[in-house]
């Protein structure tokens, strides 16, 4: 069972990487902006991903697909491992459902299980859940520039508003200034300790976008811990009807 | 030599490329399982191990069309085989019409082949209807310990080594009149020629999947009942509840009622709590002599539950990444105050590998007969599982 909710927060995750946000705009912010409209700002996505959590002893991973559409339909497929092949997860508004193949039910999760994080890996509830926009829940600040992943990048500090829903003290990003590609961010508790941090490589043409395929999280105060997060294909803006997030099209995905 | 080929066919199905082309899907596992029983832990233990080989095996025909099949091959060797009479019918049966799908493949003193298709079917379907033929499981399930509504072919909570359940031969027709609902209708016949029909709609309201049944459970009963699965607040809240009126004398008889309701919650430390209640006023008509009679008997939807009351809670807790926790607790009113305890852990090995070891501690009071009094009995299971999917 609690594999099977570990398995949701996947969807958030691509719910976060390809939801829509409202837009307003400024300097620091502009770049900012522009930089979330990489991933954000359309209407529907495919993707194709695989997720390892890497630890000295041990590695584990998922690999998985997933569909979504505007802000509340979602569909996911588990791929790998051979053990929870199959299972499908449905998203629509604020209700989701798990179907099991091995045992062919349908089994709608209740709202304790959404919220939960996974499996040990390096991403938190919030950045899961991600229901805040670093465009407009954060004051942005242009800190200079600066060289990250082999590219010029703007260094740009990032404090939220007070009533947003962030529970960071801090981020500061920096983010290239030829493609607005988020190289490295660094995530600061509410006391100015580094928590963790990101870092994007690999940058490929996927669906004639300028993207990072591959993303490491890393814990600030476990430095040989990580989780590595590879997109192998992604889509934007596909045609998919409503009825393709539906129980009946849980069991049909491939 | 017949022993021999199926071996040559079961290992040769084993090692079995774990992906196919996209059209042709083929799967599994290979388990192995230690099981030990005994009364007392310096008293003579039982031992006995099985090899568990699992196949699921697919082929997309076309957009619209599908083949499926499952295969089960069992190897059990040891103590149950040798001592217990009438073990190697009890653990080969196929209740279905389809019973050749089953096969004895060899039985010797001590040891038991077995295999069998538990799924066997062909499926059409497009967006918004299907149709299934064939050997298939119809799962009408949504409480999480017992489940009165799934009438084709029920669940005992105990056999956790078997979640896939038997299939029931079948032909079944559903249609999606929206995202999340249904309209379904099954009729199965099994090995005796008798047939269960019956249909169920389920739909969304209110936050919650609702879904209604009836239909007829061969020439015993005629049965109605409803499911939901929602929450209260935060806490999950599931249930279901059945009626079964027997089909002879049906204005003189009075029917059975089941039904189950559960709480369960996860904490943001990911510890799991389910909590489940049920009641079968058909236990009275059960008077089990024995834990083997519960625990082997073969499972229909009013034997769900081993006492007129039941409860269950369950706890789970990954105390590492890798390592699950849970301990489930069943508390059986009707059996002498008796309980089953249910400690388990988990580990996740590698990608595709998993140990286990879990136990089943039993204790209660059986009543023998009106003369000779109750008898106690404590019966300790525990087991040992290795499990590599492909």
């Amino acid at each position: 069972m609690k594999k099977l909710i570990n398995r949701l927060s996947f969807l958030f995750f691509i719910l976060s990487v390809i939801i829509p946000y409202s837009l307003s705009a400024q300097n620091a912010t502009e770049i900012i902006k522009k930089a979330d409209e990489k991933w954000n700002g359309e209407i529907s996505g495919q993707s194709n991903m695989t997720m390892s959590i890497i630890r000295p002893a041990w590695e584990r991973t998922i690999e998985f697909k997933s569909w979504s559409k505007e802000r509340d339909m979602a569909m996911t497929l588990i791929t790998y491992p051979a053990k929870e092949q199959g299972q499908a997860f449905l998203k629509r508004g604020k209700e989701m459902w798990n179907w099991m193949p091995s045992i062919e039910r349908m089994i709608k999760l209740p709202p304790s299980m959404m919220s939960d994080g996974w499996m040990g890996s390096d991403y938190t509830n919030d950045d899961i859940l991600n229901e805040s926009s670093m465009v407009t829940d954060y004051t942005h600040r242009l800190r200079g520039s600066e060289n990250a992943g082999g590219a010029d990048c703007w260094v740009i500090e990032m404090t939220p508003h007070e009533d947003a829903p962030v529970v960071w003290g801090k981020i500061v990003k920096w983010i290239s200034k030829d493609e607005y590609i988020q190289f490295k961010s660094e995530y600061y508790d509410e006391d100015g300790y580094l928590v963790k941090t990101e870092i994007a490589s690999e940058v490929k043409k996927m669906d004639s976008r300028v993207i990072p395929t591959r993303i490491e999280i890393i814990p600030a105060d476990r430095k040989n811990q990580k989780t590595v997060v590879i997109i192998k294909d992604v889509k934007f803006n596909i045609p998919i009807d409503d009825s393709f997030f539906s129980q009946q099209n849980m069991r049909r995905l491939r | 030599m017949k022993f021999l080929i199926s071996l040559t066919i079961l290992t040769t199905m084993i090692f079995l490329p774990a992906k196919g082309t996209e059209r042709i899907k083929a799967g599994g596992y290979v388990k192995f399982v230690n099981t030990a029983m005994f009364g007392k832990f310096d008293s003579p233990w039982m031992v006995e191990n099985m090899i568990h080989n699992r196949i699921n095996f697919s082929w997309q025909m076309s957009d619209n069309m599908s083949f499926n099949a499952g295969m089960r091959n069992r190897f059990i060797y040891g103590d149950f085989v040798r001592q217990f009479p009438g073990y190697t019918d009890l653990i080969s049966e196929d209740a279905g019409l389809f019973k050749f799908l089953s096969q004895t493949i060899s039985s010797a003193n001590s040891s038991i082949l077995l295999t069998t298709f538990d799924r066997l079917n062909l499926e059409y379907s497009n967006e918004s209807f299907s149709v299934t033929a064939g050997r298939q499981r119809i799962n009408w399930g949504q409480s999480f310990a017992w489940n009165p509504n799934d009438i084709f072919n029920a669940y005992s909570f105990l056999d956790f080594d078997y979640e896939e359940r038997p299939g029931s031969d079948a032909v079944r027709i559903r249609i999606f009149p929206g995202f999340s609902s249904v309209v379904d209708f099954a009729v199965k016949m099994d090995r005796d020629n008798r047939i269960t029909a019956a249909g169920l709609y389920r739909f969304n309201k209110w936050g919650y999947d609702l879904q209604f049944m009836a239909g007829i459970i061969g020439k015993e009963d005629i049965t109605a009942g409803a499911g939901w699965s929602g929450s209260l607040g935060k806490v999950g809240f599931t249930g279901e509840a059945a009626y079964f009126h027997p089909q002879k004398n049906f204005r003189d008889t009075t029917g059975v009622v089941i039904v189950s309701a559960g709480l369960n919650y996860m904490f943001s430390n990911s510890l799991m709590i389910n909590v489940e209640g049920a009641y079968n006023s058909y236990f009275n008509n059960i008077s089990p002599e024995s834990f083997t009679d519960l625990y082997y008997s073969p499972l229909s939807v009013k034997r769900i539950t081993f006492s007129k009351f039941s409860w269950l809670t369950q706890i789970s807790y990954p105390v590492h990444p890798l390592i699950n926790a849970s301990l489930a607790a069943m508390y059986l009113p009707s059996l002498g105050d008796g309980f089953i305890a249910m400690p388990s852990l988990a580990y996740s090995a590698g990608n595709n590998f998993e140990i286990s070891i879990r136990a089943q501690l039993f204790s209660g009071e059986f009543q023998k007969n009106e003369n000779q009094g109750s008898v106690s009995e404590k019966i300790n299971m525990v087991f040992l599982r290795f499990r590599y999917s492909f």
